[in-house]
């Protein structure tokens, strides 16, 4: 104590940390760190990795790395310490693609995770008199950003999935659909495929808001997009389009098949269903098809086509498929 | 435009020693890649940093889809760097021997990222202790990180909430061996690293003029 008390007096005219101090910091300090020669010696090994491996400086200290931690990945490593030595120049390692170096598992048992730490490596080149003497490996605990990461990807999906969706119905909202529609328009139009579009609504809704109130009317539309969803196949898309109205698009289909798709879900929807937990309703659609041809004017064309056939299923009686091109 | 100090004569010196720098960085990189590297001799500027993004828009770079990653340095020179790529690099690097994988699989996303990443940082680093090193001078670096693409590196290029628009940049064009994608490394050095900068130029110069 008195040597160093001694080291302290003797450098304070110009202060600078006593290398005993300083070898303390760097055992103490809140990051892992390891030093190895150019023959992958281990140099060095701080308490920071001792506690969180469990292995202790003596039982590192002196072996070779690759040696000693058959698990690492040593190619990999070798030639990035290489580099580090041949070049006299710092390298990085981060979490986003390395999820580690050494495998430490969850240190949190209290708010935890199974994961294990996420770290982020420096290599420092130790350079003295123009060579690299050692390197130091300086390992930073990234698990804080890797959970906040986890986090903002987890919602930021939540989000995604939510802007393109009907709050009511759960199906696509309108905005999605345009986009869905004009990625499946070029697709078609690239490969030569058939592409049809579903516009249909609910038949007299005004009648069953006013007759059953408000409630019993998002029931009647939450029915129509369940059977929407359960007669169409899978690769199609169903839309809420607006209040009561519906868009569903079939890729791949030509005006034959997607009349027979519009049939069924016609007969589907029309089968009573319990609303409100007590009353049985019994709900018709209207549904007009277009089907993409040569001539077609894009997207807004296909949506006119398939509205104008619509109009014509409620102006012929309602509770009908008609097919843009058979009688309009 | 103040240009701390830096005369035409004095940025003549400059961009000698970065030439000489850079030649020693080509032959340092060469060793580490394993392929050989060819460097366009390096344009030092003094510019503003907004320019930057009218260098993707021109030659070869502006017909490409572009990755750009950067790196900040600080010690003797505080600054920091940027290297493009164009879009082909992705498919040329898996083999480059200095990083070739050790079982023959195709490369996973990460690991084409971390190559990416290490590349960047392997060359920028070459770069800019070729800047530092005729200067006896030494700098350390912040871990280089992904800036994305082309809109996304002009969104970061074109913020007005930086400290230091003017500085120097200093541009080299690289080539590796066998490869046919394009790389640049910017190295930008704001105007309070040129106050450095032009002491220490003014100290060869100095020192030449004794010798």
């Amino acid at each position: 104590m008195s040597s160093l008390r001694a080291e302290l007096r003797h450098e304070a005219a110009t202060p600078t940390l006593p290398v005993a101090l300083l070898a303390l910091l760097v055992d103490h300090v809140n990051v892992g760190i390891l030093t190895v020669d150019a023959g992958g010696t281990v140099l060095q090994w701080n308490r920071f990795l001792h506690a969180h491996t469990g292995i202790a400086a003596k039982d590192v200290v002196g072996c070779n790395l690759y040696e000693r931690f058959t698990e690492l990945p040593r190619t990999w490593l070798e030639r990035k310490l290489r580099r580090v030595f041949l070049l006299k120049n710092f390298a990085f390692t981060s979490w986003k693609q390395r999820p580690f170096l050494f495998r430490i598992e969850n240190h949190r048992p209290l708010t935890g995770g199974t994961e294990p730490m996420r770290q982020d490596c420096t290599f420092i080149p130790l350079i003295e008199g123009g060579e690299v003497k050692a390197v130091s490996i300086v390992i930073i605990d990234a698990t804080d950003t890797y959970e906040s990461q986890a986090r903002l990807d987890e919602t930021l999906a939540m989000l995604a999935a939510q802007s393109e969706r009907d709050a009511l119905t759960g199906v696509y909202n309108r905005r999605k659909l345009e986009q869905i529609l004009e990625a499946e328009l070029q697709r078609a139009r690239r490969y030569k495929h058939g592409l049809s579009l579903l516009m249909f609504d609910i038949d007299h809704f005004k009648r069953i808001n006013d007759g059953h109130g408000h409630l019993i009317g998002d029931e009647a539309i939450r029915h129509v997009a369940k059977k929407a969803v359960s007669t169409l196949r899978i690769t199609d898309s169903v839309a809420r389009y607006g209040g009561e109205e519906f868009v569903a698009l079939l890729p791949g289909e030509g005006l034959t098949g997607a009349a027979i798709a519009a049939e069924r879900l016609r007969q589907a929807v029309a089968h009573p269903f319990t609303a409100g937990g007590e009353i049985s309703l019994a709900i018709t659609i209207s549904v007009g098809v277009s089907s993409l041809r040569a001539e077609t004017d894009g997207v807004k064309g296909l949506l006119s086509e398939a509205d104008a056939a619509l109009y014509a299923s409620k102006h012929g009686g309602r509770n009908r498929v008609t097919l843009f091109g058979e009688h309009i | 435009m103040t240009r701390a100090g830096l005369t035409p004569e004095k940025l003549d010196a400059l961009q000698e020693l970065v030439n000489m720098g850079m030649g020693a960085a080509g032959a340092a990189l060469a060793q580490a890649l394993g392929v050989f590297v060819e460097l366009a001799v390096p344009s030092v500027d003094f510019t503003d940093r907004r320019s930057v993004a009218g260098l993707l828009d021109t030659g070869a770079w502006a017909k490409e889809e572009v990755e750009a990653i950067r790196q900040p340095f600080f010690g003797a020179f505080t600054g920091e760097s940027m290297m493009i790529f164009n879009e082909h690099v992705q498919s040329e690097l898996a083999d480059l021997p200095g990083y070739a994988l050790a079982d023959d699989g195709e490369p996973t996303s990460a690991e084409r990222q971390e190559m990416l990443l290490d590349l960047a940082n392997v060359v920028i680093g070459a770069c800019v202790n070729g800047i530092a090193e005729p200067f006896q001078e030494s700098v350390s670096f912040a871990p280089p990180s992904r800036l994305g693409a082309r809109a996304a590196i002009r969104a970061y290029l074109s913020h007005d909430a930086v400290a230091w628009h003017q500085g120097l940049i200093v541009n080299v064009d690289f080539k590796l061996e066998g490869r046919s994608f394009l790389s640049r490394v910017l190295v930008f050095l704001p105007e309070p690293s040129l106050q450095r900068i032009d002491q220490a130029v003014t100290r060869l110069l100095d020192e030449l003029a004794a010798s």
